[in-house]
């Protein structure tokens, strides 16, 4: 009897947990589609067509070596490489060497200014890369560049000091760029070593030297090869700079030939492609080290007490030489470049900063960009862009994550990969992946903006991963089962518990793919036609029509937008105790 | 052999607010002798440490070993950490992850004074040194292998193959689980007075000063509350904070009747009646004190006992903790806690007999 009722009431029960899991493998399949979807499909589609001749009107495209063979053969390519690896090596151990060292004075000595040290971190989030090259050409061109000119003037001769179109000047500037990168995660790198293992060196006897070689640099080692490789990484994929830099006096890397392939008449889609997997295979490389050597830092850790403010070093008197060497960053990558694209917004013709050319400030610029046809298009694009993606990326890698933190689904570390693969596409390739992909598959969205969309999100995809990750795995698995003891279904507890306590890290993830989407350059310059322009596209127009006046009050404007929008992050970070990424 | 005086510290915190940690901290610790600064987290006593040590630059006060003087505001002498050679444990013992357990032994004697000694000679010294600690046999293993009784043991060799004037531990047994802190706490005990190494010791755990110390400093807020011996901290304690912090008391309020005619007792009216009490410091009549009595000096039996404080009581509630019960006896509306052998065990409800000692029964200044 009692036997009846135990089944007829399990019977009972069943089609209320099947349509529970109904829903939460519907969320799960979709999720996990899309990601699937927009990571793998443009660059299987990559692979696939550079091995192919280009289709004609005449004639099919057909399966060839030839790409790759005209490619790998030819001198041409060699230096290419060549070109490619100069300029990535050096972009990665100036901006570390910077790096480092400001990370060095800020986290363990007793500079003055230390303060100030802070704003470096959201640097490279306000002054666009395109600003920062446009700017640079502005500073250290051999003709116009300003730093020239004065220091001609002052010494009475015609030596040019410092020139950016040339490797070294490319490698300066990049360097520079990315320096603050460097900066933040030898930071981090400072911060989680345990400050009693440098202590006890000292107890032992060892001096400063000693310990910052046998204990502080041997322990970051990894660290330190990590934020090569990542700097290295970036050097490679990094586009505007060769592009403005390099191609007008003839120095090639990939991802400026890339473009130039595709720039010129007929398109080279083939050797495009067959370039673009090469840059692929090399960042895949370095992503895959880099990870490796990340996970390997757990290794290197020991018990760790009570955090103790680890002793900062008495520089002395050396502390004023310090604080200088910081001012001087700190005007190299912020005061000169914002200052010289402020000075000739206000001018008619760009013109070198002197009395006379002061009594001709004017406000044409400005009026010339606002009445500028493409502006409010551009404007509606990349607000509308950003904030798409923005709030579809984090909705989407909300359910990954919490698939990949929470359950126990076989094949969920895959997802994660798969979730985390657009991080190794250098921009432009992923540009050329996405272009190629639906010129193909036509499905009516090439040349509109929801090409540009799919672009964006597939693009930031890993950003908001990684802060869902971060909050995700602060929430404790009892909230969500005492959810479940309470009768609520997956779909109420992920809405009611799981998406409330996400917030901050949804809200900061948000803003920050808000921020880069704005400044996004690198994939959207394959992708926009007439009418899809962004903002970041409508200054590489001004760029190419030499309208510097109104490219540099457009470039001012978007800084102090960007500005805004960073401190708004900052905000909601401090409030929500969430730490940038 | 150490002598501090005066010292006091201050640091900014994260918000940049000042911080005092030690204040007016003064303290000797003879040769060979193990000093032990005891107290809450916060109270001061890591950052006197650290003082010692170097690690941290004090406002003001001198610190000198072996009458070399170390830190002295007065003299603007601060001797960095590495040209002390003093041996330190961290909390987080501080092994190097990268190096084996023979080379984090053997750092000290590569970089100090003593960097000239011969290969040789280092490799016997720090055998030696290992061999005591009991971790010879695994000098070759990788540093981050090893359990955690054991990275202690590596921190404790690495602080002694200096061969260290003064041996600085900061919570040395705190990261390890019970049972083997209670183990290690012997085998630190053997060790220091068999190599009769002056030591200054940090813990937050009083059973681990009492078993330890020649000497304690209680400290809170930044002061030293006493210093005494093990016994004195205990048995003697001169403030009301000493009394809470080292072991269990009962406190009850009492004012001074009269003095009695034997050496440091007095008569004083409490809440639970008269009572003959102890006092270090003469005390006035009318003078109002707080009495401090420790569980396991609060007789309980069926008979009344024979002391001169004596009471009737209720035995309120009573918890079996396996060695003692623990009962809670009700005197009037004063409840006592007393801890009896397992062997007495009436009734909660039964009418028992109570008795303290004089001697147990300490008055300290209210306050």
């Amino acid at each position: 009897m009692s036997g009846m009722g135990q089944s007829s009431a399990a019977l009972a029960h069943k089609p209320a947990a099947w349509r529970r899991i109904d829903a939460k493998w519907v969320v799960i399949g979709v999720s996990v589609a899309v990601v699937a979807y927009l990571a793998i499909m443009p660059l299987a589609f990559l692979l696939w067509q550079s091995f192919f001749t280009p289709q004609t009107a005449s004639k099919a495209a057909e399966f060839t070596f030839g790409n790759y063979a005209e490619a790998y053969s030819s001198l041409e390519t060699l230096r290419l490489f060549f070109n490619s690896l100069k300029f990535a090596t050096g972009t990665a151990v100036f901006a570390f060497l910077v790096g480092t060292l400001l990370a060095w004075l800020n986290e363990r000595t007793n500079t003055p200014f230390k303060k100030l040290f802070f704003t470096l971190s959201i640097v490279p989030l306000i002054i666009p890369g395109i600003l920062f090259v446009v700017a640079w050409i502005l500073l250290g061109s051999p003709k116009i560049g300003i730093v020239n000119l004065v220091l001609q003037d002052w010494l009475h001769t015609d030596q040019v000091f410092i020139n950016v179109y040339s490797i070294w000047g490319m490698i300066w500037v990049a360097g520079l760029h990315y320096s603050p990168m460097a900066f933040l995660l030898m930071t981090s790198t400072f911060r989680a070593m345990d400050p009693s293992l440098e202590e006890s060196a000292m107890m032992s006897g060892a001096n400063i030297f000693q310990t910052a070689w046998r204990v502080t640099l041997k322990l970051s080692w990894p660290a330190i090869f990590a934020t090569m490789l990542i700097l290295f990484v970036v050097g490679m994929e990094t586009f505007e700079i060769p592009t403005l830099l390099g191609l007008p006096v003839g120095i090639e890397v990939f991802t400026s030939s890339i473009y130039q392939a595709i720039h010129q008449y007929p398109a080279q889609i083939g050797l495009a492609s067959s370039y673009a997997v090469t840059l692929l295979l090399i960042t895949a490389v370095g992503v895959y080290f880099q990870s490796r050597l990340s996970g390997k830092g757990s290794k290197y850790s020991t018990m760790t007490g009570k955090g103790f403010r680890p002793r900062t070093i008495d520089l002395g008197a050396w502390r004023y030489p310090a604080a200088a060497v910081y001012l001087l960053y700190f005007l190299m990558i912020v005061v000169l470049p914002f200052l010289v694209l402020l000075w000739s917004s206000f001018q008619n013709f760009y013109s070198v900063p002197s009395m006379a050319a002061l009594a001709n400030l004017t406000l044409e610029p400005y009026r010339t960009v606002f009445s500028h046809p493409t502006l409010m298009p551009a404007l509606w694009n990349s607000l509308l862009l950003s904030f798409g993606s923005a709030t579809l990326i984090m909705l989407v890698t909300a359910v990954i994550c919490w698939i990949v933190v929470k359950t126990k689904l076989p094949g969920r570390w895959m997802l994660d990969g798969v979730a985390s693969l657009p991080m190794v596409f250098p921009g432009l390739v992923l540009g050329l992946a996405i272009m190629l992909f639906y010129l193909n598959v036509n499905i009516g969205i090439y040349g509109t903006i929801w090409i540009m969309l799919i672009a964006y999100v597939t693009r930031f995809l890993p950003y908001g991963l990684r802060y869902n990750t971060i909050s995700m795995l602060q929430i404790h698995r009892e909230l969500e089962e005492s959810a479940e003891m309470s009768g609520a279904s997956w779909g109420t507890t992920f809405w009611r518990v799981i998406l409330p306590l996400l917030k901050p890290g949804l809200l900061a993830g948000w803003i920050f793919i808000m921020i880069v989407s704005i400044r996004e350059l690198s994939t959207s310059i394959l992708l926009y036609s007439p009418g899809t322009e962004v903002v970041s596209i409508m200054i590489w127009e001004l760029w190419e029509n030499g309208q510097y006046v109104e490219l540099s009050a457009l470039g001012v404007m978007l800084i102090l937008a960007l500005f805004v929008l960073v401190l708004l992050a900052q905000m909601v970070g401090k409030k929500f105790g969430i730490r940038e990424a | 052999m150490l002598s501090v005086k005066g010292l006091y510290t201050e640091y900014p915190n994260e918000r940049g607010e000042i911080v005092r940690a030690a204040q007016d901290v003064s303290f000797e610790v003879p040769e060979g002798k193990l000093f032990t600064l005891l107290g809450p987290s916060g109270c001061g006593k890591t950052t006197t440490l650290r003082s010692i040590a170097g690690l941290e630059k004090p406002r003001a006060g001198e610190i000198t070993v072996d009458g070399r003087v170390v830190y002295s505001s007065a003299k603007r002498t601060f001797v960095v950490p590495n040209k002390r050679g003093f041996g330190m444990v961290f909390q987080s013992y501080a092994i190097w992850p990268h190096m084996t357990v023979f080379q984090n032994a053997a750092f000290p004697l590569e970089v100090g004074k003593t960097s000239t000694l011969s290969r040789q000679k280092i490799k016997d010294r720090v055998m030696r040194v290992l061999a005591t600690v009991g971790l010879d046999q695994v000098a070759d293993r990788e540093a981050t292998k090893l359990s955690g009784g054991q990275q202690q043991r590596l921190a404790l060799a690495r602080a002694l193959t200096m061969e260290p004037r003064l041996l600085l531990l900061d919570e040395p047994l705190s990261n390890l689980d019970a049972k083997l802190r209670e183990r290690m706490r012997f085998e630190l005990k053997r060790m220091q007075r068999e190599l009769q190494l002056t030591t200054v010791y940090v813990t937050h755990d009083q059973s681990e000063a009492l078993a330890l110390s020649h000497e304690i400093a209680v400290m809170n807020e930044g002061r030293i509350m006493q210093i005494g011996t093990p016994r004195d901290i205990y048995e003697r304690p001169q403030n009301r904070f000493v009394a809470d912090f080292v072991g269990t008391t009962n406190f009850v309020d009492a004012t001074v009747i009269a003095a009695e005619n034997q050496a440091d007792l007095y008569r004083v009216q409490t809440s639970i009646g008269p009572l003959t009490c102890v006092s270090v410091e003469p005390l006035k009549v009318g003078e109002s004190v707080v009495i401090s009595l420790r569980p396991e000096d609060v007789v309980v039996a069926a008979a009344r006992p024979n002391t001169r404080n004596a009471f009737e009581a209720v035995v309120d509630a009573k918890l079996f903790l396996g060695e003692f019960i623990e009962f809670q006896v009700k005197l009037g509306d004063t409840l006592l806690l007393a801890r009896v052998h397992p062997s007495f065990n009436p009734p909660t409800g039964t009418i028992v007999h109570v008795g303290m000692e004089p001697e147990k029964c300490v008055a300290i200044p209210n306050g």
